[in-house]
Order: structure tokens, then sequence, then C-alpha cells
């Protein structure tokens, strides 16, 4: 009887994380986040920004950040110069575009940390310069750290500008001719 | 009896993660990596062959991607243009690492956060560029794909500062 006990409390902790870590993939926040990206690919700028806290702090490739406003012009830009903007994933070329993976993690709080809910995306940006026809296709990785009202409080955007800018640049250059 | 085999398998099941995936921190894996980096840093690449497959794709940013020793020169490529390179968390420490196995058909990944910071030896401007690097693991415990998101328009300019002087 004792050595059922010992292995099923054995099997407890063998079978379960260690550290604690959850990991969700259907859960509210992963879906809000996937709803969010779509109303970003559909060009509903506002129901995009609706879940984003009026003080985010938003890190776009930098230390410092920028105002939720700020964000909202950005995109409001890129729908400007961008037709048939998409996201994209698939877990192997060619395989099933389920456009976005996102995933949304709970860490416990820790000797050096709070507990922090976050939730993360990895996608490809696909936009054409509706100007100069450049196509792009850029992998963009998406940190969104959520508050105690179900908000997104922090952001962190990580993705290489150089082909956008070049482009962003080109296309206001052709409208402005 | 039953009855306890019955409540010791459900504490199994509600204990654990309801998806299966497991995320550690300080594991083999992570620590590999971490590992790597400290070679990087050091402008050493003898990691290289035995972390990654010999038939490896790297993403730079870029959904086409380049092979293992085109890597090991893109790396090898920022000790000539930079001085005083590091790697690090941006609240201290090291670079974060986990490890995520799905255990599933997306297999295992490592996850790498970090703010990468250099002094270009030509202008001497000292850049932080926060990376995101994403490992995936194949079954012989050898990373069989990598996909960097971090913008390059800081290290252009340094490129395109030292271009500028050769010529």
């Amino acid at each position: 009887m004792k050595k059922i006990i010992l292995i099923f409390i054995t099997s407890l902790f063998i079978g379960c994380s260690p550290t604690g870590v959850q990991v969700t993939f259907d859960d509210e926040n992963s879906n809000t986040i996937r709803e969010h990206l779509q109303h970003y690919v559909d060009g509903d700028i506002d129901s995009m920004m609706s879940i984003i806290a009026d003080d985010a702090e938003i890190y776009i490739n930098s230390q410092e950040s920028v105002s939720a406003s700020d964000v909202r012009a950005i995109h409001e830009l890129e729908h400007s110069i961008f037709n048939g903007i998409s996201t994209s994933w698939s877990q192997e070329e060619g395989g099933n575009d389920i456009g976005a993976w996102v995933e949304s993690t709970n860490y416990p709080a820790g000797p050096a940390n709070e507990p922090a809910s976050v939730t993360q995306a990895w996608f490809t940006w696909n936009g054409t310069s509706s100007s100069t026809g450049d196509s792009l296709s850029i992998p963009v990785h998406v940190v969104y750290s959520w508050n105690n009202e179900n908000q997104v409080q922090t952001i962190y955007q990580f993705f290489d500008s150089i082909n956008a800018t070049a482009v962003i640049e080109a296309s206001l250059a052709a409208t402005s001719e | 009896m039953k009855k306890l085999i019955l409540i010791f398998i459900a504490a199994v099941f509600i204990g654990c993660s309801s998806t299966g995936v497991q995320v550690t921190f300080d594991d083999e894996k992570s620590n590999a990596i971490k590992a790597a980096y400290d070679g990087y840093l050091a402008n050493d690449y003898s990691w290289a062959e035995t972390l990654y497959s010999p038939d490896i794709a790297v993403h730079i940013n870029n959904v086409d991607a380049i092979d293992l020793d085109a890597n090991v020169a893109g790396l090898a490529s920022h000790h000539e243009l930079f001085s005083n390179i590091s790697m690090s968390h941006p609240s201290g420490g090291d670079a974060f690492v986990q490890t995520t196995n799905y255990n599933d058909d997306t297999g295992i990944w490592s996850n790498a956060w970090f703010i990468w910071k250099g002094t270009g030896k030509v202008t001497g401007v000292t850049i932080e560029v926060p990376c995101h690097v994403a490992y995936q693991w194949n079954d012989e415990g050898q990373i069989t794909q990598t996909w960097l998101f971090s913008d390059q328009a800081p290290l252009l300019a340094e490129v395109n500062a030292a271009q500028a002087v050769a010529e």
C-alpha cells in the first residue's frame, strides 16, 4: 500500500513541469490576440487598439517605448501604403498556413520576478506597396504583457526595419511626385 | 483502494499543464545555447558543428535561410565591426533562455531574448539592439533551424561606415 502511494506521488512530480510555467493556446488571451491581429490585417485599427491600455508602453525594436497613439498612427500609415496586408505562419514550408503562431504563458513568481502573464506571437508580415508594387515579407515576433484589467500593458516587437523603411520611403516619395 | 488510485490519477492530470507543454530554464538545451553565446562573445565558433545540424536553416530576419558556414561568417563579422560586444537581459544578467517541449509535432524549441550591445570600430557609436532568437531541436539533440528577430538598421549603419572608410 505504501509503495503504491509512493509510486503515484512520484508520478505526480515526474509528469509535471517543475518550473510551474503554464503554456496555453486556446485560452482567452491567445484568442484575443488572434482577433487583435485579424483586426490589424482588416485595417480595423480601432478594434485592434481596443485591447491596448491607454498608458501602454510599446517597445518597437528599442529600449525606449512609444505610446499607443504613436502605434495607432504607424498602423494607419502602413494601411495607407500597403495593399494585401496579411500575416502567415506554417509549421513547415508549404504547410497549413494558420496566420500566426500564438501562445500564452503564465510565469509564477520567482525569487527575482513577479508573476507574469504574456501572450506571444510569431508570424511573417506580408504587404505590397500600392504605389511602387514592392512586396515585403518580414518575420515578426511580438510579446504582449497583460495587466490585471485584461488589457495589454506592454508590447515588445522584434523585426528588421530595413526593407520596410526603404519601401515606405520610396512609396511616400512616389505619391508626393 | 480503487478510489485511492483514481484520486492519484486525477491529481496527476490536475497538477499538470493541460496542454502537456513543459517549459524549462536551466536545462541541457538552454544551457547549450548560453554556452554558444559565451563562445560567440569570445569570437569562438567551435560549438557550431556540434550544436547545429549540418543542414541547419538559419533565418536572419528573413523567410529565406542561410547555411551554417554563412551564419558563422556573419557572426564573426560582428567582431570585425564592433568591440565590447555583450548580450544581456534588459533587467541585468545574461541573455534569458527558455526551452519549450510541446510534446507533439511542434517539437522542442528554445527561445532567447537579450539586448545585443557593441561599439562600432569605425564610428565609435555604441548600439543596443533588442533581439529574439528561436531555435528548433531535432531528435538527435541538434538545432535544425533558427529564426532571428531583430532590427539590423543600427548594424547596417556601421557596415556602411566601414565600407566608406575602406573605399
